[in-house]
């Protein structure tokens, strides 16, 4: 597998830098990093990059309209997700879940998953 | 006795002296909805309550006439239950909204009937309708919080996982990996007594939680069903985690034959129950004495053994590393 470009879709920093680690140290790179829901939705809808790692919530708004613009630009993506919010996913079921707090392999693994849907 | 009213003077009263005034009075003071029926179904008195709450009089509701404050669409199936209840004679017992006569809402309520028999016949029904809206609500709302707090005791970890890897940025970074692991198995423990509302969790599933992390095809894993308290659950998954660390370091998970097996069970003295959990590392490589006490040993020998009764005995056998602990669990835990 060559190295992805990688959206990071996450408000928290902590868990942001340590999403953008697991990606970087597993030879891929971070496409770019979006912080709140307006900048994501135009990362999602324009930018450059191959594979989208989401947090499901964002300051407090559930981000279900970025995996349907993920979806119609065919963009493959993963939630990375805290506890209690995997129901709300049940609508993109097919999405590898890394949960919250994790390992940099989880975010390997899933990444290997979405490689393979490019 | 005879010359006073019954039970003015403070004796206690005889069933039968009990006169209808004063069934009525009681019958009307309970917070529920009330009626009798006969053995049919036919419903032939309801308390005041009943009537204030349904905003419907006595002609409307007597025999089948409280179908009309039921919702149409759940009424088949209340039906349903109810009549299989009169001819089977099984108490009944079913929860089902009913209309408030005040505004037309519908509020929710678990209804109760039981038969009343004599020599064995059915003679009548006696019910209650208990409004359990609120209690629903105050459920929903306990759960929201829960889920919240569960949500934001995630993303706490998070931060404190993400410090930590920026701390260790400049130190060896088998150092930080094995604070990880540490931090991913507590929260994996925390997963699994969320699962239960916090009220406890099933030993085989603690012991999975190191078995899938440190590969599950290593381990051989054997017990009864045995449920823990929260406290107990942390203690042990955090153990079995240092104990899964040291294997793989020096002991049985270090090479690629090594296998651990664990078994667990219930152990009873007198009155007192026990859990009987052992660790037992095979085909390892030899195994050394370790000079110094580390974290994970310290958390074996301490954490395990707090309650009345516990014991641990962790040995490094040259054959393999064994580590038996028994711990009270008769506090209330077990189920």
């Amino acid at each position: 597998m060559n190295g992805l470009r990688v959206l990071i879709v996450e408000d928290e920093i902590p868990a942001a830098m340590l999403v953008e680690d697991a990606v970087e140290t597993g030879g891929h790179t971070v496409a770019a990093l979006a912080t709140n829901i307006a900048s994501a939705m135009v990362a999602a809808s324009t930018g450059e990059f191959d594979v989208a790692l989401l947090d499901v919530n964002l300051h407090g708004q559930k981000a279900h309209a970025l995996p349907v613009i993920l979806q119609r630009r065919g963009k493959p993506f993963a939630f990375v997700t805290g506890y209690g919010e995997a129901g709300v996913l049940s609508e993109f079921a097919d999405a590898p879940i890394v949960h919250k707090p994790f390992a940099a392999d989880e975010v390997w693994a899933a990444l290997v998953t979405l490689s393979g849907r490019i | 006795m005879q010359n006073s009213e019954p039970g003015v003077d403070g004796s206690p009263l005889a069933d039968t002296e009990i006169s209808y005034a004063q069934f009525r009075a009681l019958a009307n003071s309970i917070p529920n909805l009330a009626w009798m029926a006969n053995p049919d179904g036919w419903v032939f008195w309801y308390n005041q309550r009943w009537y204030e709450y349904t905003g419907t009089t006595p002609e409307e509701m007597v025999g089948w006439g409280w179908q009309s404050v039921h919702d149409p669409e759940l009424l088949p199936d209340m039906l349903g239950n109810w009549t299989s209840s009169l001819s089977n004679g099984e108490p009944f017992e079913m929860t089902f909204p009913l209309r408030r006569g005040a505004d037309g809402s519908f509020r929710m309520f678990v209804t109760r009937a039981e038969p009343l028999k004599e020599d064995g016949r059915i003679v009548g029904w006696f019910g209650t309708n208990t409004d359990i809206t609120e209690l629903e609500r105050t459920k929903e709302r306990l759960q929201l919080v829960v889920n919240e707090l569960n949500h934001r005791v995630k993303n706490t970890l998070v931060t404190v996982q993400s410090i930590a890897a920026q701390s260790f940025k400049h130190s060896d970074p088998a150092d930080y990996l094995t604070f990880e692991r540490r931090l991913l198995s507590l929260s994996r423990v925390h997963n699994l007594l969320t699962h239960s509302g916090w009220s406890n969790a099933e030993v085989s599933e603690i012991v999975s939680i190191s078995a899938k992390m440190f590969g599950e095809d290593r381990f051989e894993m054997n017990g009864d069903a045995i449920v823990v308290d929260p406290g107990l659950a942390t203690s042990l998954a955090m153990t079995l985690h240092e104990l899964c660390t040291n294997a793989m370091k020096y002991g049985a998970l270090s090479n690629s034959s090594g296998r651990v097996i664990v078994k667990w069970s219930t152990e009873s003295v007198g009155e007192r129950k026990f859990m009987q959990f052992s660790w037992n590392e095979v085909d390892g490589p030899p195994v050394v004495t370790p000079t110094r006490t580390g974290f994970g040993l310290k958390l074996i020998t301490r954490a395990t053994t707090s309650g009345q009764g516990a014991r641990v005995d962790h040995s490094f056998d040259p054959a393999g590393v064994r580590c038996d602990v028994r711990v009270p669990i008769d506090q209330g835990f077990l189920r």
